[in-house]
């Protein structure tokens, strides 16, 4: 007796270059998977903590007044993927996911946290029957000495 | 005494035979409690009891079941009525007559004509003493890192006049369950417990010098929770239904995999499953993944250690390049399993005690993966970001 829906699953055999391996928690409680490929932008997204002045008792021997108390680093990746309009109806719930992990090795499994960042996305027209979908994730930050 | 009346259970639409005990945990999880210290078994007559002054007292006697903590002097909220006519009324018990045989006992009340009384016994008429500090707690069990029940928090509530409480463990349920990927995937199906799994409850009544027993936890009372959230306007409320299987072939709606894709993608040789809900449902019977692919289904036994949980369901994997899509359902037999359901199905003996999973059986090691990996694909994964 069939006690579920019929679930068709795609299989992909496609070879990516700079494969990023998405796995995120969907609404439903349920995990979810994508593979990012072909091209991401790298970036990063710095801030100082706090700044303060130092005072010079010695004009001599003075180096300067740039003094911070720490600096804040997060790496970030741009994915891009160009996908058929019921994928990007999956791929889309990443934006609002409480969880999303990027696979950082295979041997053993390990995933990291990454974070999408937020805001307003445009998905597709209606019209359309596939769209380019792009979004930034957010790495662990950089730990750096301070004061 | 307490009891619970109304636990987060419900029909499933499109199945007329089956209930769901799985709740989202982001969403009220409430149960309704009774409280009803004395019922009333019926009303008798008159008493005339004496007073100092030597004039009489009416009292009108009930006879009730049991006579258990309440004493002369107590102040009690005399309650009777269907929803539509209830009427509550505070009452001075003035004299208690224990009868030692047949089981009950009688209490009296200078009733002063307040009560319609004839009618008390259609009314279902119960007694609650007023206890100073009185509350209901509630110990909630679940299923947190592992199979087995642990204590994971307690709420107390307090009853209306009426004796009602409403208990929600929301709260409870949804600050031990973290979001992280847990699956190690190396088994076929695989319980992750963050994602779903086991609660009960049990309760007491406290109030000022008495603290009372609990009820009693029982495996055949568990409930199931879904780290999950149902969204506006769904029929199922915040059950879980649509995504319950059922044994039931005339089921219209099948239950559904826990997954927002309409057509999921496994990208080869990548980390991939489906979770579904291996519901309680299913104790007993032997499920079974069938891939049916160009027309042909593959019949594979899941392990039963998961049932009761949210299971990670894998392909079989290792397809050939011209397979490119497959049809995934579960399927169960109306046999019973093999395997010993009693101590495979996630429920447990005794609270408390972590039970034995069977061994563990491996579809792929980590060195099949790795060695797919390294046959088929230069990596799966980018480059470490360089600090």
């Amino acid at each position: 007796m069939r006690v579920t829906e019929i679930k068709q699953i795609k299989v992909s055999h496609e070879c990516y270059d700079n494969p990023i391996y998405l796995s995120w928690l969907n609404v439903y409680g349920g995990r979810e998977y994508w593979l990012f490929g072909k091209v991401q932008d790298k970036g990063l997204n710095t801030y100082v903590n706090d700044t303060f002045e130092p005072i010079v008792t010695n004009n001599t021997t003075a180096r300067g007044y740039f003094e911070e108390s720490s600096r804040n680093a997060t790496p970030t990746i741009t994915l891009y993927a160009n996908l058929d309009i019921e994928d990007i109806e999956g791929v889309k719930t990443i934006l609002y996911s409480a969880n999303v992990e990027m696979l950082v090795n295979d041997n053993p499994i390990t995933w990291q946290n990454v974070r999408p960042q937020v805001g307003s996305f445009k998905l597709y027209a209606t019209n359309q029957t596939s769209a380019t979908m792009s979004f930034t994730i957010e790495l662990p930050k950089v730990n750096i000495q301070g004061q | 005494m307490i009891s619970i009346i109304n636990k987060p259970i419900t029909k499933i639409t499109g199945d007329t035979s089956n209930t769901s005990k799985w709740v989202g945990i982001h969403q009220p999880v409430e149960f309704e409690v009774k409280r009803k210290d004395y019922n009333i078994l019926s009303k008798g007559g008159v008493y005339n009891q004496p007073q100092n002054d030597g004039t009489t007292l009416a009292l009108t006697w009930f006879r009730v079941s049991d006579i258990g903590e309440i004493k002369v002097g107590d102040i009690i909220n005399f309650l009777c009525g269907p929803d539509e006519k209830k009427r509550s009324f505070t009452l001075t018990v003035a004299k208690i007559n224990l009868v030692s045989t047949g089981n009950y006992s009688f209490i009296f009340f200078d009733l002063n004509n307040v009560i319609d009384a004839d009618k008390i016994t259609a009314y279902k008429a119960y007694v609650n003493v007023q206890r100073k500090g009185y509350f209901i707690e509630t110990f909630v069990y679940q299923s947190i890192k592992n199979a087995s029940l642990e204590l994971a928090g307690v709420v107390r509530s307090k009853t209306d006049v009426w004796g009602n409480a409403k208990i929600n463990i929301q709260k409870v349920l949804s600050s031990n369950i973290t979001n992280e990927n847990q699956s190690s995937y190396l088994k076929r199906n695989q319980p992750v417990y963050n994602q779903g799994g086991i609660y009960n409850i049990k309760i007491r009544e406290i109030y000022d010098g008495y603290i009372g027993d609990f009820t009693t936890l029982l495996n055949t009372d568990n409930l199931y929770f879904v780290n999950g959230s149902k969204q506006l306007q769904d029929p199922n409320n915040f059950n879980f239904g649509e995504f319950v299987p059922t044994l039931n072939d005339s089921r219209t709606n099948k239950a559904k995999f826990l997954s927002v894709f309409d057509k999921p993608t496994y990208f080869n040789n990548y980390p991939f499953d489906v979770s579904f809900i291996y519901s309680d449902n299913l104790l007993n019977k032997q499920v079974a993944r069938v891939e049916t692919i160009n027309g042909t289904p593959t019949n594979t036994n899941l392990l039963t250690n998961g049932r009761g949980f949210v299971n990670r369901l894998k392909l079989a994997g290792g397809y050939a390049s011209s397979v490119k899509t497959i049809d995934l359902h579960l399927d169960a037999s109306n046999s019973a399993t093999t395997q010993n359901p009693s101590t495979g199905n996630g429920t447990l003996s005794t609270v408390g005690t972590v039970f034995n999973p069977y061994a563990e059986t491996i579809e792929h090691s980590i060195s099949d993966l790795n060695q797919w990996a390294s046959v088929y694909q230069p990596s799966l994964v980018p480059n470490k970001y360089t600090y």
